[in-house]
């Protein structure tokens, strides 16, 4: 589970996201991860008159690198800390409106504690982390070109979108 | 010719660096936060920052940087004007003191050129940028076969950065003037920043 906070276009929402990942062991320090993830949203900013919900689903493959990792053999905990690099797919529907598709650059880090008890299987995984994502912003349609702040190139929105969510999850593999 | 044969000289002090005992590659992330002039407004800016760096010669590095930081300030009505700054940066990094003894810091000057793009709900400014910094890294060395596996050292960098880059044309618009002429343009934006993380050397 996570938390959302970011932009889609001129909106900024925010709220709660649900998550269901798988990962692959490619190497020692390199997996793959793919996750789907739905998240319940709301924006209340200056330019709308009430708040406006949104629901977001995506889908995501995601590399994970453990840049390091600690742990002595013979004892069940273990742990890493880790890179993040994929990409998503998602979804964005408001209220009312019809909805906004695209896809989004995921970077990220966190760390990873595994227990890891040779007797019992399968082994658990807890791991927490950020993910940011980069998109192109979308279009706002009839918001005339300007300047909000020192500029050199007037435009209608900022060019790109970007998120970032808080996230801990819960993994169990063998 | 000349790029050839400094290419080559590059390669092969890479490559021989890499044999020897300390880290090739550093890398890390950062808090960073600080001010930075555009047109002729100054702003707050906090964010984060990463880098990757690799040793040419045993004092010196070549790393690029990128940052992500919010940039805002209030204007005269007291509104506020709130974008996001991106920047990636390429560099030198200069030993000048180095120490084998772990936590006694060791100073780097860092150099070097990049780009940032300061973003608005609406419009853009993209500009070149040269930077200078000084930079304390303490840290220790991670002894192999033991309980942390696959980085050599690791290190806590502090550093100061200062940067400039060509102004822009100020927001500030004349109210009232009888001979109305240009207004004052400064040619040149400084910015600065500080920054405080973790650093990996594998």
């Amino acid at each position: 589970m996570g938390f959302f906070l970011g932009d889609v276009g001129v909106l900024h929402p925010s709220g709660g996201t649900v998550e269901l990942t798988g990962e692959l062991t490619l190497t020692s320090s390199l997996f793959l991860r793919a996750m789907v993830e739905h998240a319940g949203l709301t924006a209340r900013d200056d330019i709308l008159t009430r708040p406006l919900h949104a629901t977001l689903d995506g889908a995501s493959a995601i590399l994970r690198h453990a840049i390091f990792g600690f742990g002595e053999k013979d004892f069940p905990v273990s742990g890493d800390m880790f890179v993040l690099a994929g990409v998503e797919y998602e979804r964005i529907r408001f209220d009312g409106e019809a909805p906004l598709l695209r896809y989004e650059v995921v970077i990220g880090m966190g760390g990873a504690v595994v227990v890891d008890d040779k007797h019992k299987k399968p082994y658990q995984l807890i791991a927490y982390g950020l993910r940011w994502m980069f998109s192109r912003a979308p279009d706002p349609g009839t918001l005339p070109l300007g300047c909000d702040g020192p500029c050199s190139m007037p435009t209608k929105t900022a060019p790109y979108d970007h998120t970032i969510v808080m996230e801990l999850s819960w993994q169990f593999g063998r | 010719m000349a790029i050839r044969a400094l290419t080559l000289a590059i390669v092969m002090l890479a490559a021989r660096t890499a044999s020897a005992g300390s880290p090739t590659w550093d890398f890390g992330i950062a808090f960073a936060g600080g001010a930075e002039a555009i047109g002729d407004r100054t702003f707050g800016q906090i964010g984060v920052g990463s880098w990757l760096g690799r040793k040419l010669a045993p004092d010196v590095a070549i790393t690029v940087r990128a940052e992500l930081l919010t940039t805002n300030a209030d204007d005269p009505d007291g509104n506020l004007i709130l974008g996001a700054t991106t920047r990636g940066l390429v560099g030198i990094d200069w030993r000048l003191y180095a120490t084998d003894r772990p936590f006694v810091p060791e100073l780097f000057v860092n150099a070097g050129i990049g780009r940032e793009l300061t973003a608005w709900d609406r419009g853009t400014v993209g500009r070149q940028l040269v930077f200078l910094g000084v930079e304390g890294r303490q840290g220790f060395d991670i002894p192999q076969g033991r309980a942390i596996r696959g980085i050599r050292r690791m290190g806590m960098p502090l550093g100061l950065r200062f940067q400039l880059a060509p102004a822009i044309e100020p927001m500030t618009i004349a109210r009232a003037c009888s001979q109305c002429g240009t207004p004052p343009r400064a040619r040149t934006d400084f910015a600065i920043l500080f920054y405080y993380g973790l650093d990996f050397g594998r």
